[in-house]
């Protein structure tokens, strides 16, 4: 059992990542030097055939990385990051309204407005 | 602009210091794409597909010799609340981010974030079974 760096929580060491803040230590960079950032989740994806990845970002040398999700990690963790994004949109979200009209889509938001 | 012209072509940190006003088509969808328009001097991927080339190492240094095109994955919030997309290089797997410009198709941001969200790699009956067993210490009351 090792201790997260980043939450503290025991896990096993044949994890890749804390199953509950889903962390992990960046040992070695690209040239081979020793980091020892906290690798912290930034970002979901899913890879070809179904399979969700993790991605991360090295806190102090900002290096990037991918992590196949294990079946033990934290759903509620998992789901705070990919919607994370949607909590901060980059422009309005009325702007998607007047988008899908003009695509000839319905994606009025009636149902969120009314009383 | 001669002087300008050699000092491209000869300098290989030219496009670290100077930015590129070359116009030029998407590879990934052909698009017609100008510098202009993109709310920084730095246009880094297609504002159509938001895909973009793996030419650079560093950023600006164009000494990758992979010229993969690198497709968009997924999308992050920077610590300043700015959206940042995440490029994943089709041929060699090399993964970075980029800041999103002022002209990026935003029907193809938004798809890209709710992407992960609305697939069903979680399992719904243990997500709803851990949020009813937190909500007793997550109480408003």
């Amino acid at each position: 059992m090792i201790e997260c760096e980043n939450c503290g929580t025991m896990y096993d060491e044949s994890l890749d990542h804390c199953p509950e803040c889903l962390s992990s230590v960046h040992e070695t960079n690209d040239d081979g030097e020793e980091c020892g950032g906290i690798f912290e989740p930034v970002s979901v994806w899913i890879k070809d055939k179904g399979r969700p990845e993790l991605i991360c970002r090295c806190q102090f040398c900002g290096a990037l990385k991918t992590e196949p999700i294990e079946e033990d990690d934290n759903p509620v963790t998992i789901m705070s990051i990919a919607s994370r994004p949607l909590a901060n949109p980059p422009f309005p979200v009325e702007r998607l309204q007047e988008l899908t009209d003009l695509m000839g889509g319905q994606g009025d938001m009636s149902g969120y407005y009314r009383k | 602009m001669n002087r300008e012209n050699k000092r491209r072509k000869y300098d290989k940190n030219y496009y670290k210091k100077n930015p590129c006003t070359d116009s030029f088509t998407c590879r990934n969808c052909g698009w017609p794409i100008v510098s202009a328009g993109a709310g920084s001097n730095h246009r880094n991927h297609c504002p159509n597909c938001l895909c973009s080339l793996h030419v650079d190492n560093e950023p600006g240094d164009r000494a990758s010799d992979c010229g993969g095109i690198m497709e968009p994955i997924g999308v992050w919030v920077r610590g300043d609340g700015e959206w940042a997309i995440i490029h994943r290089c089709r041929r060699c797997g090399k993964l970075s981010s980029n800041r999103i410009a002022a002209d990026d198709n935003p029907m193809k941001l938004m798809a890209l974030a709710m992407k992960p969200v609305v697939s069903d790699f979680l399992d719904r009956g243990r997500l709803k079974e851990m949020l009813s067993s937190m909500q007793s210490q997550g109480d408003l009351i």
